[in-house]
């Protein structure tokens, strides 16, 4: 892992830009799998077309102790639809903040150091779905600090096999721990499948953090069966759980959503993970 | 279609009960929470790795000033 370190040189080569943009003619970057030629103006279920927008960038301590001071790129654009989503319809609306070019990001990534970012990040909205201006973006950039990459894993293998090499740690936003659930709030399909693959997947050959939003009222249908999942196949993966649920975006429709997390639930949360085995962070 | 510049913002949310949600925590908010000394052993523990940072990079940053004087001294 190279969190702690300076700058290294960064290698994106010329077949794997070509193979990124492939996705732009017929994308298969999410298990949406819609294969949308995004250069003649179709769009997939994620709105996204060619140019990826950074609605916010900024340096932020709130991260987990490992990552903090990290320097977050918020992407508009989202293959997922979550009905609490924080970053509301920026996260949904690709069309919104300044286009992400080498130039923008080089000169960003400099101002972040400046500020005491030991690494870049990027977030969204879902950064898979801009895979191949992403890595445009980091080729123009002889050298980086460590890269984060926080996801919804909802992506393909292809994608992530696009970033092998390339990332050195995954954050792991594990939302759900069944798929009604994810249906219903997010309006994805087999996601405990895909989420799961990619976790074992990343897993094996990169240092990963896992991510839990504890949800209202999903105690025992998301949190315990994420926690299960773990327990069973990555006990020694980095556990996150985060408790600062608000019912923003369209959370108020949903009667299970619209109301703040109990404040003993964090507690609840972090004490069956300890009791299950997991390696928790903060 | 530009989206509102949040770079420089902090979202501090506070619930009825008195708990304090933060999104896009800057180091000035933290430490600004850290001085109403709210008992939150969370914060606590954060301000204080983030102030081990700090620690470290003084000190790597004036060994690197004393070695390069003993350079200096030496050539």
């Amino acid at each position: 892992m190279r969190i702690g370190a300076g700058m290294s040189r960064i290698s994106i080569d010329a077949e794997r830009l070509r193979a990124a943009r492939n996705h732009d003619r017929r994308c298969l970057l999410c298990e949406h799998r819609c294969g949308a030629d995004r250069a003649v103006g179709q769009r997939g279920p994620c709105k996204a077309g060619c140019e990826a927008r950074v609605f916010r960038h900024r340096v932020e301590y709130g991260e987990e102790l490992e990552l903090v001071p990290s320097h977050l790129f918020y992407l508009s654009g989202c293959d997922l639809r979550c009905a609490f989503c924080i970053a509301e319809m920026n996260a949904f609306d690709p069309r919104r903040g300044r286009e992400l070019t080498p130039a923008f990001f080089a000169e960003a990534v400099a101002w972040g150091r400046e500020q005491g970012a030991r690494n870049v990040q990027w977030v969204g909205g879902e950064p898979t779905i801009h895979l191949p201006r992403i890595l445009e973006a980091m080729s123009g950039c002889g050298e980086l600090p460590p890269v984060i990459w926080k996801s919804d894993f909802y992506g393909t293998p292809d994608a992530f096999s696009l970033l092998a090499g390339v990332v050195d740690v995954y954050v792991a936003d594990f939302k759900f721990g069944n798929d009604a659930c994810a249906v219903r709030i997010a309006g994805v399909r087999n996601y405990v499948d895909t989420v799961t693959r990619n976790l074992s997947l990343v897993a094996e050959r990169q240092d990963l953090i896992v991510r839990h939003l504890l949800l209202p009222g999903h105690f025992d249908c998301c949190y315990r069966p994420v926690v299960a999942w773990l327990r069973r196949h990555l006990r020694q993966a980095k556990f996150s759980i985060r408790d600062g649920y608000l019912p923003r975006w369209r959370a108020k429709h949903f009667a299970d959503l619209a109301v703040p997390l109990p404040a003993t639930a964090g507690e609840q949360a972090a004490d069956l993970a300890a009791d299950q085995g997991l390696h928790v962070i903060h | 279609m530009d989206a509102e510049d949040e770079t420089r913002t902090t979202e501090i949310t506070i619930l009825p009960d008195g708990r304090i949600c933060l999104f896009g925590a800057s180091r000035e908010v933290l430490e600004l929470l850290g001085e109403m000394d709210l008992g939150d052993p969370a914060l606590d523990q954060r301000l204080g790795y983030l102030r081990s940072l700090d620690r470290a990079a003084r000190e790597a940053a004036f060994g690197e000033t004393a070695t390069t004087a003993l350079e200096g001294r030496s050539s």
